[in-house]
């Protein structure tokens, strides 16, 4: 037991090391002169120039470059924004939560549709039910996310078909600016709730939450109902099923309690996974609805050649999904027992 | 004649029953798949007879005739039936052309992440040590950043453009493929023929690309496919973002981009493109599924 957690505390240290160069060098090979970008096209005197490569480090060999990143990296110092002037990892937790909230929520949309969708179409195997939800499962995987964000904005938001129902999702942002939250936690609908304006904030940052969160759920929510299928039909033929029936129980009580719990740990394999792949959903998503997260601020650094933040962010991004999938590791000891003595052994 | 054509009867029944068209039988009974065949058959049809298929050149700018709507609408043309866009250029022949490049670029992600990975990836599973290893971890690296972050990253180091675009998307495609090919390749290596054909001095070129490869292949195409579908689907993000296909190239995602400033006042400007990728994406995904449930022996019933 012991030695799997060293073995996989050594991987991530490892993995570490390996992202940390490799941002290193991707953003060392982007074309561009960081002093230009920090102070603009017009130029500076040469004097200066050196004065703020000096400051930089810039002057140094690139491999002691490196070092002086990965120690400054290792004590929390990520460096500052050469747009902002300010701190990188300030810049990312200030939006991190944004990001965390979309993600979540879109995760659980697209369990409270994906798990149902999949069980009715496991139960009604091959009928109408089966073929039309996945099928629709399918069409959504196969969307472009960043059309699928401006359907929703033009149906829904701008509502040009006037139907009388739609039309109250805005377009942008976490929140209206009627409101004045103050920022406890990040999580906006958190501190909407506890707030003065109370029930009102918190519903306005749904409105705004919902239609992002919509858009980004449509994939893992075709991944999780056609896994739930796969999974559920799987563990449909087995025995104890057959058994459970035959001592006359009701349907419902057979798949949920008996069929639907053993099928379950496929599913949240793929749970785990779209959490992995948040950052992928919102980079596209956060874009169109101007969603102030960590994925659209990479997106604008990297055009706005922002060296420092596109290595930083990205570096933090890949640490934050390599923490997922070790959690994830370490819940499934939990949950099988048998990888736990193989893992001992 | 008779005899001969009795033969060949005979030829077809025996392949039947020798289970090598079976692939064939369940792929046709699959309904999904043969509307995703379909689907490619027709946009690669439209990509091919695009010069002859569109009314106006994808390029040509009719001056005053902005953002027309499409000919079943309020003040539609039947000149141009899908309306214009903001330049005053015909959409349906822009959408038209837009076939060539989408079902291209599709191919030549395709085509590179399957060529260089397949080869990484027999090369990893077949030799293992440390050439594993290094290939491996760098594997590793690659899949721990979201593809579509790494990928614009990549553009901006090469500069925006078409094949920049897919050589950015290629590289995000290629761990893929490793991994899947490593894994096959080593449950492959030590089966009883590829043992056998070693005691004969079966050279490692032979053992890999003639012995091992040709039976790894039913994952592989799945695989393949499902790149396909990807393919296009990150090439049109990218050119949503602006770092894919430059304007005035035709490209569906860089349409999407400009229409997107044009929401309220051409809103078929924006369905249009997005339908384009949809059906395509829809149908490669369709067709991989289908393909994987044909190979697959557990569905045979």
């Amino acid at each position: 037991m012991l030695k799997y957690f060293l073995n996989k505390l050594l991987l991530f240290g490892a993995t570490f090391i390996g992202i940390s160069l490799l941002t290193f060098s991707l953003v060392r090979m982007i074309p561009g002169d960081p002093i230009e970008a920090m102070v603009g096209e017009r130029g500076v005197s040469p004097e200066f120039r050196a004065q703020l490569e000096k400051s930089f480090g810039l002057d140094l060999p690139v491999h002691q470059q490196y070092f002086h990143y990965l120690s400054n990296t290792l004590q929390g110092d990520l460096g500052l924004s050469l747009v902002s002037q300010r701190p990188v990892t300030e810049e990312f937790f200030d939006r991190f939560p944004a990001t965390l909230e979309l993600g979540l929520m879109s995760l659980f949309i697209a369990m409270l549709i994906g798990i149902p969708l999949g069980i009715v179409a496991a139960v009604k195997r091959n009928t109408v039910f089966d073929y039309s939800f996945m099928g629709l499962s399918l069409v959504g995987y196969s969307m472009p996310i960043f059309w699928w964000g401006l359907i929703l904005i033009l149906f829904s938001s701008i509502n040009f078909l006037h139907l009388p129902f739609l039309g109250w999702t805005p377009v942008s942002g976490r929140l209206s600016p009627l409101f004045e939250i103050p920022n406890h936690t990040g999580f906006l609908l958190m501190d909407a709730w506890f707030s003065e304006e109370g029930a009102e904030a918190f519903w306005d940052a749904v409105r705004h939450l919902l239609l992002p969160a919509i858009a980004m759920a449509t994939i893992p929510m075709a991944t999780i109902s056609r896994m739930t299928r796969s999974s559920l039909l799987e563990v449909l033929g087995e025995n104890y099923v057959q058994t459970a029936k035959a001592k006359g129980l009701g349907t419902f009580r057979v798949i949920v309690v008996h069929a639907f719990r053993n099928a379950l740990i496929p599913v949240v394999t793929v749970i785990g996974l779209s959490l992995g792949s948040i950052i992928t959903g919102a980079i596209l998503t956060e874009t169109i609805f101007s969603w102030p997260g960590i994925a659209r601020w990479l997106v604008t650094s990297v055009m706005a050649r922002d060296y420092t933040v596109v290595q930083g962010g990205t570096l933090l991004i890949a640490m934050f999904i390599v923490s997922i999938n070790l959690g994830i590791d370490l819940l499934y000891l939990g949950i099988d027992p048998k990888l736990r003595s193989k893992s001992a052994g | 004649m008779l005899a001969k054509l009795l033969i060949y009867k005979k030829r077809i029944h025996d392949l039947w029953d020798s289970g090598a068209l079976d692939f064939v039988h369940s792929f046709v009974q699959n309904k999904g798949a043969v509307i995703g065949v379909c689907i490619i058959a027709f946009y690669i049809l439209v990509a091919i007879f695009a010069p002859f298929l569109a009314p106006h050149s994808p390029e040509k700018i009719f001056t005053g005739q902005y953002t027309l709507p499409p000919l079943w609408m309020e003040g539609g043309t039947s000149q141009f039936i899908f309306g214009t866009d903001d330049l005053g250029r015909c959409l349906l022949s822009r959408l038209i052309f837009g076939a060539r490049i989408s079902v291209g670029v599709g191919f030549m992600v395709a085509l590179f992440a399957f060529f260089v990975g397949t080869i990484l990836g027999l090369v990893s599973g077949y030799f293992g040590g440390w050439v594993d290893q290094v290939i491996m971890r760098v594997t590793d690296l690659l899949m721990s950043l979201p593809s579509i972050l790494l990928s614009i990253v990549v553009v901006v180091i090469l500069g925006p453009g078409i094949f920049n675009a897919v050589i950015a998307v290629a590289i995000v495609k290629i761990p893929n493929f490793i991994r899947l090919v490593r894994a096959s390749t080593m449950a492959e290596k030590n089966k009883e023929y590829i043992v056998a054909s070693r005691t004969f001095g079966a050279s490692h070129l032979r053992q890999i690309f003639i012995n091992i490869f040709p039976n790894i292949l039913a994952p592989l195409v799945v695989q393949t496919t499902l790149t396909f579908s990807d393919g296009i689907l990150d090439i049109a993000a990218l050119g949503f973002l602006g770092l894919g296909a430059q304007p005035p190239t035709p490209e569906w995602g860089t349409m999407l981009s400009d229409a997107k400033n044009y929401f309220i006042a051409a809103p078929w400007f924006v369905i249009m493109p997005g339908l384009c990728i949809l059906f395509v994406v829809l149908g490669f995904n369709l067709l991989g599924d289908g393909i994987r449930d044909a190979f697959d022996p557990r569905l045979k019933k």
